[in-house]
C-alpha cells in the first residue's frame, strides 16, 4: 500500500477539485481525498506510482511525494487530534511558495529517464521538491515519509502519532552520544536505514523545514551524506525564475550522471 | 474539560508525545494543537527576538502566539522540548515567559526519551487544577471545620482549621503511609479538641494523597503545588498581589508564582538529592548535629570559605568532608551546604519561572535559618517565612477543603488514582 501527496503549484491552471476529477477519470482504483493544496491518494504501490508518473507528464505544475500515513489516519487527523495542523503541513506550505518558479523551469526542460536508477537521499529529508525531481528522472528518492510509512503501518507499535519509540532513539546513538537531544537521535534512528542505502545525495538550503526535518540539529544529515563519500550536489533554493532554471538544470545534470 | 495546548518540539521524535498526551488525558484534560500559519512562523524571529534554525522551534513560538492572541481555544499550556538542546531551552523559556505575560497558566518541561506519563502527571494535575479549581483557590476566607493532610515523601502533616484559624497541627516522619496519616490526623484533632465526626471535609495532598484520600474518605484530593501556593499565601498574609512560593522538599523542590494566591506558573525540580533537604540531613549527620541545630549553625558560618566543586550529594559530601579534614569550621561547612542547595535550584530550576517578590519559603526546610539566609543572599530578594510554614500544604488543603463542603470535587483526582 502506498500513499502520495499531489501538490499543485499555486499558479496552476487547475484547482484541487479538478485534479481529483482528473484522477477519478483516469480509472484510479484507490482512495482519493481532495485537500487545500491538491490531493492525497492511497492504493496499490504500482498503481499509485503509475498515477504519479502519468499526472506529472500531463501537468508540469503538479508535484508529488510519498506520505507515511494512510488517508484519514486518526493519529494525524485535525478533528481527532487537537485541531491544529501537524508540522508536516507547514513543510508543504513553505515548499509551495517555490513551485511556480520550479514548474516554469520544468515546462520546457528536456531530459531522458535514467536507465540504471540509483537511491538518492535528500536534505531536507521530507522535501517535496527534491523527491519529486528525483522521481521525474527515474531515480528513487530516499525520504523520511517512506520510513514513517513503515512505522505507522506496523500494528505492533502503539506510540502515536509517529510510532517512534525509545528503541529508535537509542538506535540514533550510533551517530552521536547521549549529549545529543533525543529528538534528533530519534530522527537519526529512523534515518539510519536511508543513510545506509544512499548512493547519492541532493542537499538544498531551506530557510524553513518542519516535522521530520524540523529539528534545529537537522543539518547533521549533510555531514553524514558527506562522510559517506557518495556523490552529492549542494544547492540554494531558487528565489527568481532564473535561479529556478539554474537549480533544476544543476539537479538534472547531476542526476543524469548517476545512472 | 480543561483544554491544554501542547506546544513542543522533538516530542514526536523522542517517543514521548503519547506519554504527554496520556498524562493530560489522565487528569481530565483535552489536548489542543494551536492553529497557526506559515506567515506567523515567518514573523516569530522579530516577535520573540530569538532566531533559531529549527522550523519546529519557530512553530512553537507561532503556536504560543496563537494561544496568547486567543486564536486558539486553550485554558493552559504545556511547553516541552528535548533535554540537552540549547536552542530548545532558549525557545522553551521565551515561550513560557511570553505566555505568562499573557496571564495564561503554563508549565515548561524538558524531556528525554525515557520520560513517561508519570513524570508529567503531577505537573499536569496542577496545571488542570489551576483552571478547573480556580474558584476554590480564589476563596480568601476559610469557613467551617476542615482538615488537610499532606502525605509527603519525608514527613506527613495534618492541619485542623475552623473558620479561618488553625486550631490543630501535627507531623511525623512518613513511615507506613496510611498508619502515619492516621496518627497525625489523630494528634492534630486532639490538639484542636475536636472529634473526627465533627469534621465537615477532609482534604488530602502530597505524594500519598490518593492512598490516604481513599482511606480517610477525603472529600477532596488535590496536588501539593496548587494547595501549597494557597497555604503559603494564606499563612504569609499575601493572598492579594504577587508572590513566589519556594518549597525545598525532601525529594523535590517546588517554585510557584502566584497572583492573588492563584498559581500562574510553577516549576518542579527533578529528583536530585543534592538540591533537596536530603543533602542538608546528610551534612548534619556528618557534622554530628541534629537538623535544627544544623540550621542555626549555618547562620554563623561563611560559605565562601569552603570550596565546592559539585552539587551532587555524593561528590558534594566529598568536598565537605575534605574541607573538614583540612580544618574547616563546622559552621562554614553547614553554610556551604545550604548555599549549595539554593545555588543548584537557581542554576537548574528557577529559570523556568519569573520570580516575583515576596518569596514565601515554606516546607520543613524553611525552619532551617541557615538555608533561609542562603536563599535571601542568593536571590537578593525579600524572603518571608510565615508561622506554620512547615504546614503550608496541609494548611492549603484544609483551606481549599472549605470550598469542597458545598460541592463534590473528587472527579479529576479519582481519574488520576
Amino acid at each position: 500500500m502506498k500513499v502520495r501527496y499531489f501538490v499543485l503549484s499555486p499558479d496552476a491552471g487547475i484547482n484541487p477539485e479538478e485534479l481529483v476529477f482528473r484522477i477519478m477519470e483516469s480509472g484510479f482504483q484507490g482512495i482519493v481525498k481532495e485537500t487545500c493544496f491538491g490531493a492525497i491518494v492511497e492504493g496499490e504501490d504500482e498503481e499509485v506510482d503509475k498515477l504519479a508518473e502519468g499526472l506529472r507528464e500531463e501537468y508540469y505544475y503538479l508535484f508529488s511525494k510519498e506520505r507515511g500515513y494512510p488517508v484519514g489516519d486518526k493519529r494525524i487527523c485535525r478533528a481527532q487530534r487537537g485541531g491544529g495542523a501537524r508540522t508536516g503541513f507547514y513543510q508543504i506550505e513553505y515548499e509551495s511558495e517555490f513551485l511556480p518558479f520550479i514548474s516554469e523551469a520544468l515546462k520546457d526542460l528536456k531530459f531522458e529517464k535514467v536507465r540504471s536508477p540509483k537511491k538518492v537521499i535528500v536534505h531536507p529529508i521530507n522535501s517535496l521538491i527534491l523527491s519529486d525531481l528525483i522521481e521525474r528522472i527515474g531515480h528513487k528518492p530516499l525520504t523520511m515519509m517512506s520510513e514513517i510509512g513503515k512505522l505507522v503501518r506496523d500494528p505492533e507499535i502503539d506510540a502515536p502519532p509517529r510510532n517512534i519509540t525509545t528503541e529508535d532513539v537509542i538506535r540514533g546513538l550510533k551517530y552521536g552520544s547521549i549529549e545529543m537531544p533525543s529528538g534528533i537521535r530519534g530522527r537519526l534512528g529512523v534515518w539510519d536505514e536511508l543513510i545506509e542505502e544512499a548512493e547519492a545525495g541532493l542537499i538544498a538550503n531551506y530557510e524553513y523545514a518542519f516535522g521530520c526535518a524540523g529539528c534545529t540539529h537537522n543539518d547533521v544529515l549533510i555531514y553524514l551524506i558527506k562522510a559517506k563519500k557518495i556523490p552529492y550536489v549542494w544547492l540554494n533554493l531558487p528565489k527568481t525564475p532564473e535561479e529556478a532554471k539554474e537549480f533544476v538544470g544543476k539537479i538534472y545534470e547531476f542526476l543524469s550522471t548517476l545512472g | 474539560m480543561v483544554k491544554v495546548a501542547l506546544i513542543s518540539c522533538g516530542a514526536e521524535y523522542s517517543g514521548v508525545y503519547h506519554e504527554i498526551e496520556k498524562a493530560i488525558e489522565m487528569v481530565g484534560g483535552e489536548v489542543v494543537i494551536p492553529e497557526t500559519d506559515l506567515q506567523d512562523v515567518k514573523e516569530v524571529d522579530e516577535e520573540f527576538g530569538i532566531v533559531v534554525k529549527g522550523g519546529d522551534l519557530k512553530l512553537m513560538m507561532a503556536r504560543a502566539k496563537s494561544v496568547a492572541e486567543d486564536r486558539c481555544d486553550a485554558d493552559a499550556v504545556f511547553v516541552a522540548t528535548c533535554f540537552r538542546c540549547a536552542e530548545g531551552a532558549l525557545v522553551r523559556n521565551a515561550v513560557r515567559k511570553y505566555l505568562q505575560d499573557a496571564r495564561i497558566p503554563v508549565v515548561a518541561y524538558s524531556f528525554t526519551e525515557r520520560s513517561k506519563a508519570g513524570n508529567f502527571l503531577l505537573r499536569m494535575e496542577a496545571l488542570v487544577n489551576i483552571v478547573r479549581r480556580k474558584h476554590l483557590l480564589a476563596r480568601t476566607k476559610h469557613e467551617g471545620l476542615t482538615v488537610g493532610v499532606d502525605s509527603g515523601s519525608t514527613t506527613t502533616k495534618a492541619v485542623v482549621m475552623r473558620d479561618n484559624e488553625i486550631i490543630g497541627t501535627a507531623w511525623r516522619p512518613t513511615v507506613d503511609i496510611i498508619e502515619t496519616a492516621d496518627k497525625v490526623l489523630e494528634e492534630a484533632l486532639k490538639m484542636a479538641g475536636v472529634k473526627l465526626s465533627e469534621v465537615e471535609v477532609i482534604g488530602t495532598s502530597g505524594y500519598g494523597r490518593f492512598l490516604i484520600g481513599e482511606h480517610l474518605k477525603a472529600g477532596i484530593i488535590q496536588d501539593e503545588i496548587t494547595v501549597g501556593a494557597k497555604g503559603a499565601t494564606f499563612l504569609a498574609g499575601k493572598q492579594k498581589g504577587d508572590a513566589t512560593i519556594l518549597d525545598i522538599g525532601g525529594m523535590d523542590n517546588k517554585a510557584i508564582t502566584a497572583h492573588d494566591s492563584l498559581p500562574d506558573s510553577f516549576t518542579l525540580g527533578g529528583i536530585c538529592a543534592g538540591s533537596s533537604g536530603r543533602f542538608l540531613e546528610t551534612t548534619a549527620r556528618r557534622l554530628g548535629v541534629d537538623i535544627a541545630e544544623f540550621g542555626e549553625m549555618a547562620t554563623r558560618g561563611d560559605y565562601r570559605k569552603i570550596r565546592m566543586n559539585s552539587y551532587c550529594i555524593v561528590f558534594g559530601m566529598q568536598d565537605l568532608t575534605t574541607a573538614l579534614a583540612g580544618g574547616a569550621k563546622a559552621e562554614d561547612v553547614a553554610a556551604a551546604a545550604c548555599r549549595s542547595v539554593i545555588d543548584q535550584i537557581v542554576e537548574q530550576q528557577l529559570q523556568e519561572i519569573t520570580l516575583r517578590e515576596p518569596i514565601i519559603e515554606v516546607g520543613g526546610t524553611s525552619l532551617l535559618k541557615g538555608l533561609v539566609k542562603a536563599v535571601r543572599e542568593a536571590l537578593g530578594m525579600e524572603v518571608i517565612v510565615p508561622k506554620y510554614s512547615q504546614f503550608a500544604v496541609a494548611t492549603g488543603m484544609a483551606f481549599v477543603a472549605s470550598g469542597a463542603r458545598e460541592e463534590k470535587v473528587y472527579e479529576v483526582s479519582s481519574r488520576v488514582a
